[in-house]
C-alpha cells in the first residue's frame, strides 16, 4: 500500500502509463490477411464512378417531364359540367316541363345529358333550389334550354302552317 | 468465387486489383501492410472492444478497396484515421463499465517484470483506470485515447474529430484533470 501511496505523488506518470497500455493493445496475429481476404471476398472496385448517378438523375427528369402533364390533364375538370344540359341534370324532378308543346320544336339529336361522374363540380344546393324557382316561373324557357342541341349543325324548325282565316265567318 | 483470388506472398492472399493487374493487387497489400495495425489501434481506441476494432479495421480498407483511390491519397494516416475513427464510432455500444474490458485487454495490461504481489497491484490500479478512462464523456475520452496513440499529432486529431485544435487539446487538458482527481481521490485512506 505504501508503494501505490508513493506512486500516486506522481498522478501524471501513472496516468501515462495508463494511457499507454489503454492505446497500445496489438491485433491478433493474422490481421493483414483477414484484411485481404475479406476484402477479396467482398468483390472488386466499382469503377463506374458518378456514372450511374447521373444516370439515374437523367432518367428521373425524364419521367418527371412526361409524367407532370399527364397528371395536370387527367385533374383538369370534364367539358360537360359546361354544357346546359349538365346543369339541367340537376333540376329537381318536382318541376318537370310542361306538357302543351312549344310553338317551336327543336331537333331531337341533341347530346345526352351528362351523368352524374361526369360532371366535376355539382352544383350547391342553394344553387339548385334557385334554378328549380326559376324552372318553375319560366317553364317554356327552360324546357327550350334542355332540348337544345350541343352540336353545331343547323336547327331544323317545322314550317309554320297558319290556317287559313275564314272570311265568309266574317260576312 | 467470382473474382480471383492471387498471391503476393505465400502468406496473404491479395484481391485482383482495380485494372486487374498484378501491381494494383500488390499496392493494395503494401497499403494494408503498412497501415493495418495502426487502423487497428484507431479503431480500438474508439471502440474498446478486440473484435469491433478488427472489424472495423477491415471495413475501414474495404471502403478505400471500393473507392479505388487508395494511390492517390496524400496524408495516408490521417485519412485512413479518419475513415478508422468514423466506422469505429458506430461501432461503440454504450456497456457496462465492467464489460468495458475484455479478458484479452485485462491480460494485456500485467507488467511481466514486476513481482506476482507487485504484478497484481500494478493490475488492478491500472485496470481501475481504464475504467475511469472508459467512463469518461466521449468528447473527452476520445481526443485523449487518440493523443495517447503516439502516432498522430494534435493538430491531425484534431482533424478526424473535426474539431479546432484548441478545442482538442483544452478536451485532454479536462479528461486529465479528471483523472487525476479520482487517482487523488482514491488514494485517499
Amino acid at each position: 500500500m505504501n508503494h501505490e501511496n508513493g506512486r500516486l505523488d506522481n498522478l501524471d506518470t501513472l496516468i501515462d502509463a495508463a494511457l499507454a497500455s489503454y492505446t497500445s493493445l496489438e491485433p491478433r496475429p493474422g490481421l493483414e490477411q483477414r484484411i485481404l481476404a475479406s476484402v477479396a471476398a467482398a468483390g472488386r472496385p466499382r469503377r463506374w464512378g458518378w456514372r450511374p448517378l447521373w444516370a439515374l438523375a437523367a432518367a428521373a427528369a425524364l419521367i418527371a417531364v412526361v409524367a407532370i402533364p399527364l397528371v395536370f390533364r387527367s385533374a383538369r375538370p370534364t367539358v360537360a359540367v359546361l354544357h346546359p344540359p349538365a346543369v339541367a341534370q340537376h333540376f329537381p324532378q318536382s318541376a318537370p316541363a310542361p306538357a302543351t308543346p312549344a310553338r317551336y320544336t327543336l331537333a331531337s339529336h341533341a347530346r345526352p345529358a351528362a351523368t352524374q361522374s361526369e360532371v366535376s363540380h355539382p352544383l350547391a344546393q342553394s344553387s339548385s333550389g334557385r334554378l328549380a324557382s326559376m324552372a318553375s316561373a319560366a317553364p317554356v324557357t327552360i324546357a327550350l334550354i334542355r332540348n337544345q342541341p350541343l352540336t353545331d349543325e343547323p336547327i331544323h324548325v317545322k314550317p309554320i302552317s297558319i290556317a287559313p282565316i275564314q272570311i265568309a265567318a266574317l260576312n | 468465387m467470382p473474382n480471383a483470388i492471387f498471391s503476393v506472398t505465400p502468406r496473404a492472399p491479395v484481391p485482383e486489383g482495380a485494372g486487374g493487374g498484378a501491381r494494383r493487387a500488390a499496392s493494395f497489400a503494401a497499403f494494408v501492410e503498412r497501415h493495418s495495425r495502426f487502423v487497428y489501434r484507431i479503431a480500438l481506441a474508439v471502440a474498446r472492444n478486440p473484435q469491433d476494432a478488427e472489424d472495423a479495421a477491415q471495413e475501414t480498407f474495404l471502403q478505400i478497396f471500393r473507392g479505388d483511390r487508395w494511390e492517390e491519397i496524400e496524408d495516408e494516416q490521417g485519412y485512413l484515421a479518419r475513415v478508422a475513427w468514423r466506422l469505429a464510432v458506430r461501432r461503440r455500444k454504450p456497456r457496462a463499465l465492467e464489460q468495458e474490458l475484455s479478458p484479452e485487454m485485462h491480460s494485456a495490461i500485467s507488467s511481466p517484470e514486476a513481482s506476482p504481489e507487485q504484478s497484481a497491484m500494478d493490475r488492478q490500479l491500472e485496470v481501475w483506470l481504464h475504467a475511469r478512462i472508459d467512463a469518461l464523456p466521449e468528447k473527452l475520452r476520445q481526443p485523449l485515447a487518440l493523443a495517447a496513440l503516439g502516432e498522430l499529432k494534435l493538430v491531425e486529431v484534431a482533424k478526424i474529430l473535426r474539431l479546432p485544435e484548441g478545442t482538442v487539446r483544452r478536451r485532454i487538458h479536462t479528461a486529465r484533470q479528471k483523472l487525476r482527481q479520482e487517482l487523488a481521490e482514491r488514494s485517499k485512506p
